[in-house]
């Protein structure tokens, strides 16, 4: 038999496990992928791009990456691939890899070593660690986020650390702390494959996770009746599937769940029994308002909602009164199974945390809670927002496990799982990533009291907002120093003083934590280029320099090295030496260290070898009587969440009230801070594409993804196109108050905005969006609004 | 070379299945495997990357064709693994203007 035969022979046996396995809803699929073929060695991996955490089959050959294969034993996608997956493993193959460290020198990148590198970076940290701030990613491994958190905040003594989530999922984490007192949602996919209605909350699934979207589809295929409901700013593919398309004005999501509860009050088709049991009504407080708001009884809840009868709602959100009332009818009826799913349109937002509790309160006020197919559910755009930033806490204010740095209980249990001394964590909040690149950008006369930030695992020159103001003016100024660790060159590295080549993906060992809970585990599979290396051994590198240059901070209680690691006979590993960084597993030394944290709130995770043999576990995974671990698919709920107390139902466990209660928020509608006018006439949303991952930096490398989306451009109506005078493709000058770009329009493209409404998607680094983008963010989650600001657009060469 | 394995999901009226099954199997790159219930799997064998692209596009839209998801890769004998973001572009980047 040839080769190709035999590679033939793998496709086709690859696809027969898929559409059997699709039939398997729930139930593990049971056909291993082959371990070995023709001399192609597989071994397990989660996707590198989105939230979604579907497994691949990464095959290797001769020390490189050959093939993917959907990994039909697992849950997430039983052997499924969107176009970006099935591409995953050409993204470690770009002919421009960072292969060795770069310093500044003029207006050049020149090599040097890295121990030069280690040494720079160190130096910088060490002059002044207060003016210093980490800034890593979602798509960070746990373990890398886990040692970043330990080296700043155990180590250095500040809380400077941030990660690009913030400006991705952090309205969640404030809507899902407000509401149970604890982050994360409470359901999972096993909702999609049980609901009798999605609602897409300004989501665009199709395009950004679709191998959840087919779940749904596909259930229709097979003759299940499933109502989709887009509520949404301007058409998508995820409309085309949707029975029902609510169509509103940027903010208006917050009157349509305004107007739902408005309507289930009123007309008593809340569920009153669920509320009564399990639910308390919360609105902020007239003066410093803060996340947790204030008491309100249920009169004074129905009181403040009555203003936003279905006919003030359309006014307020351009949604049909006829449409409100259908989807309280939809929410009254507890025959049903309803699930909500939302991302950047809700989280992007300067209401952000308001909208996610609203969508909440929607589901307790009307008992869609609690039974499968009946969950409120954040997805998160990068493949470990959730695990790495969320779980192990790399934000200014978190510790591992969901603690606070403010509060003291939190800093003196930290340090005692940390083992370093009492008073070592700092109990001030540090720099939010807007802040923190704020005052990267100015002058230390001026407050800019920040003046070195590294830089891991993303692209800030490419996705802060208003770029402008919070990322190109540092350039200029004197004693800002910029290090990026990265794997192509980008537009942060560009401007970097020092770049670091990182080892990417099945380059190194790394654990992801998805969208459901679900923690997921790889090993290196092939070695990185040149002298690229894992991002967790330059930040224990950067850490064992601090330590020779007499940095107090990175010795723990009993005077050894913040990561001192021990191999199976008691000596030291020296694993800030690269050589012998591989010499113990790292991750799982960190990841068991991090284990400690997880019990806290209750968020347990099972021994990282647990992971090595499962394709992903959703936390709490807990211990049961014989030795096994088990998942929990349904938090809050008896007989699936192990903490919840027998005969209790619902237990809401980690209340703010501490009584067991969910608490239903009223926010007012409230308009955005920018909205169009004479000048600025048009609304601009900016987003993703199906084919580009984020900024574009890996998938614009793949040759075709990029054929398929060469470029980005600029959706828009064809009335204002016709009012404008332009053309299909046409270049136009897009403007905001911020800067302008430009751009070519696309009429009738592959979104629809509706008239007055443009939309630009940011992977293309050639045309950069976000120098047009506000700014400005949600008061609790610090999370800026990508999604709305006024622009104009003009024909080149017109005034 | 590139080799896919692909299923496809199918709209509609199951009576119209068959159909849809010929036409994605009338292209001699696509070898059609078994269907079990909405879905089928199939197999392309392409010469070049870009037409391996092009014809996943052409599948996808194929009429009775829901969805179209990608199960195996195999792109150990791709010569053409391209690795720059290319500087061509009909507009300019944006301006430092603010």
């Amino acid at each position: 038999m040839q080769r190709r035969d035999v590679i033939k022979g793998m496709a086709m046996a690859a696809a027969t496990a898929a559409i059997g396995a699709r039939d398997a809803v729930g139930q593990p699929p049971a056909r291993p992928a082959p371990r070995t073929a023709d001399g192609v060695a597989f071994q397990k991996a989660p996707c590198r791009f989105c939230g979604t955490g579907c497994h691949v089959q990464v095959g290797v050959e001769r020390g490189r990456v050959v093939s993917i294969q959907g990994d039909a034993m697992a849950e997430v996608n039983r052997g499924l691939l969107c176009v970006k997956g099935y591409h995953v493993g050409l993204a470690l193959y770009g002919t421009d890899r960072l292969t060795q460290p770069l310093l500044r020198r003029g207006d050049r990148h020149e090599p040097i070593s890295w121990d030069e590198a280690i040494d720079i970076v160190a130096r910088r940290i060490h002059r002044d660690p207060s003016r210093f701030g980490f800034y890593i990613s979602g798509q960070s491994t746990v373990p890398e986020g886990f040692a970043a958190s330990k080296l700043v905040k155990a180590g250095l003594g500040t809380n400077h650390l941030e990660a690009n989530a913030r400006l991705c999922m952090a309205s969640a984490v404030t809507g899902f702390l407000a509401t149970y007192g604890v982050d994360e949602p409470a359901g999972c996919y096993d909702d999609l494959d049980q609901c009798d209605v999605l609602i897409f909350w300004g989501n665009n699934p199709a395009e950004m996770h679709p191998i959840l979207f087919s779940r749904v589809i596909d259930r229709r295929a097979r003759g299940e009746q499933v109502v989709l409901i887009d509520i949404g700013t301007r058409r998508t593919r995820s409309t085309e599937h949707c029975q029902h398309y609510l169509e509103m004005r940027p903010h208006g999501d917050l009157a349509i769940a305004l107007g739902v509860a408005h309507l289930l009050v009123r007309e008593g088709t809340y569920h009153r029994e669920f509320v009564e049991a399990h639910c308390a009504f919360r609105a902020l407080q007239a003066e410093n308002p803060t996340l947790q708001g204030e008491a309100i009884d249920f009169e004074e809840y129905r009181r403040r909602l009555e203003p936003y009868t279905p006919e003030h709602v359309e006014a307020l959100s351009g949604v049909p009164a006829a449409q409100i009332r259908m989807l309280a009818e939809l929410f009254g009826n507890r025959d049903l199974r309803i699930t909500s799913l939302w991302c950047m349109g809700a989280n992007q937002h300067t209401r952000g945390t308001a909208v996610n509790t609203l969508i909440h309160g929607l589901h307790l006020l009307s008992g869609h809670f609690g039974r499968a197919g009946d969950a409120p559910t954040s997805l998160t755009g990068q493949p470990s927002a959730c695990g790495t930033v969320r779980e192990v806490g790399t934000l200014c204010h978190t510790l591992p496990g969901g603690r606070v740095v403010t509060n003291p209980a939190h800093r003196a249990d930290a340090e005692q799982l940390w083992n370093v001394p009492e008073g070592r964590i700092r109990g001030e909040i540090g720099y939010h990533t807007v802040e923190m690149f704020r005052r990267f950008n100015l002058p230390r006369s001026e407050g800019g009291d920040i003046d070195t930030i590294w830089v891991q695992v993303t692209n800030p020159g490419q996705t802060m907002p208003n770029q402008n103001e919070y990322f190109r003016r540092a350039r200029a100024l004197e004693d800002k120093f910029l290090i990026v660790s990265d794997v192509y060159p980008t537009e942060t590295t560009r401007a970097a003083d020092l770049i670091l080549p990182s080892a990417l993906w099945v380059e190194k060992n790394g654990v992801y934590g998805n969208s459901e809970r679900r923690t997921q585990q790889w090993f290196k599979m092939v070695d990185p280029p040149g002298e690229a290396r894992d991002d967790c051994w330059q930040t224990i590198a950067v850490a064992h320099r601090l330590l020779e240059l007499g940095h107090e901070g990175m010795r723990d209680r009993d005077g050894r090295f913040l990561f001192h690691t021990e191999d199976a006979q008691g000596r030291e590993v020296p694993i800030w030496q690269w050589s012998r960084y591989y010499d113990v597993n790292v991750d799982e030394r960190l990841f068991e260290e991090y284990r400690a944290f997880t019990r806290f709130k209750h968020k347990d995770i099972a021994p990282y070898q647990e992971y090595v043999r499962a394709r992903g576990l959703r936390w709490p995974v807990v211990e049961q009587p014989d030795g096994s671990w088990r998942e929990t698919r349904f938090r809050f709920v008896e007989g699936e969440d192990p903490y919840v107390e027998a005969g209790k139902g619902v237990q809401f466990y980690h209340s703010t009230t501490s009584d067991d209660r969910a608490q239903v928020f009223f926010h007012p509608y409230e308009p955005p801070p920018e909205v169009p006018d004479a000048e600025y006439p048009l609304w601009l949303c900016t987003g993703r594409v199906l084919e580009h991952w984020h900024s574009g930096s890996m998938t614009m490398r793949i040759a075709p993804l990029r054929r398929a989306m060469p470029q980005a451009y600029c959706e828009m109506h064809r009335a204002d196109a016709a009012r404008l005078g332009v053309a299909n493709g046409e270049t136009v000058i897009v403007e905001t108050r911020r800067g302008q770009m430009e751009i070519p329009i696309w009429i009738d493209g592959r979104g629809r905005p509706p008239e007055g409404t443009v939309f630009i998607p940011f992977f293309d680094e050639r045309l950069l969006v976000n120098a047009l983008t506000l700014h400005e963010y949600d008061p609790f989650s610090k999370q800026p609004d990508y999604k709305k600001c006024a622009a104009r657009v003009r024909r080149r060469g017109a005034a | 070379m590139p080799v896919t394995g692909l299923v496809a999901h199918l709209r509609g009226d199951p009576s119209g299945w068959p159909e849809t099954i010929a036409r994605l199997g009338a292209d001699a790159r696509v070898t059609v495997g078994p269907r079990e219930g909405g879905r089928v799997a199939l197999v392309t064998e392409t010469t070049a990357a870009a037409e391996d692209a092009a014809l996943f596009a052409a599948l996808e839209a194929t009429e009775g064709v829901s969805q179209l998801f990608v199960v195996f890769h195999d792109f150990s004998d791709v010569p053409e693994i391209e690795g720059t973001v290319p500087r061509r572009l009909r507009g300019r980047p944006c301006s430092d203007e603010t």
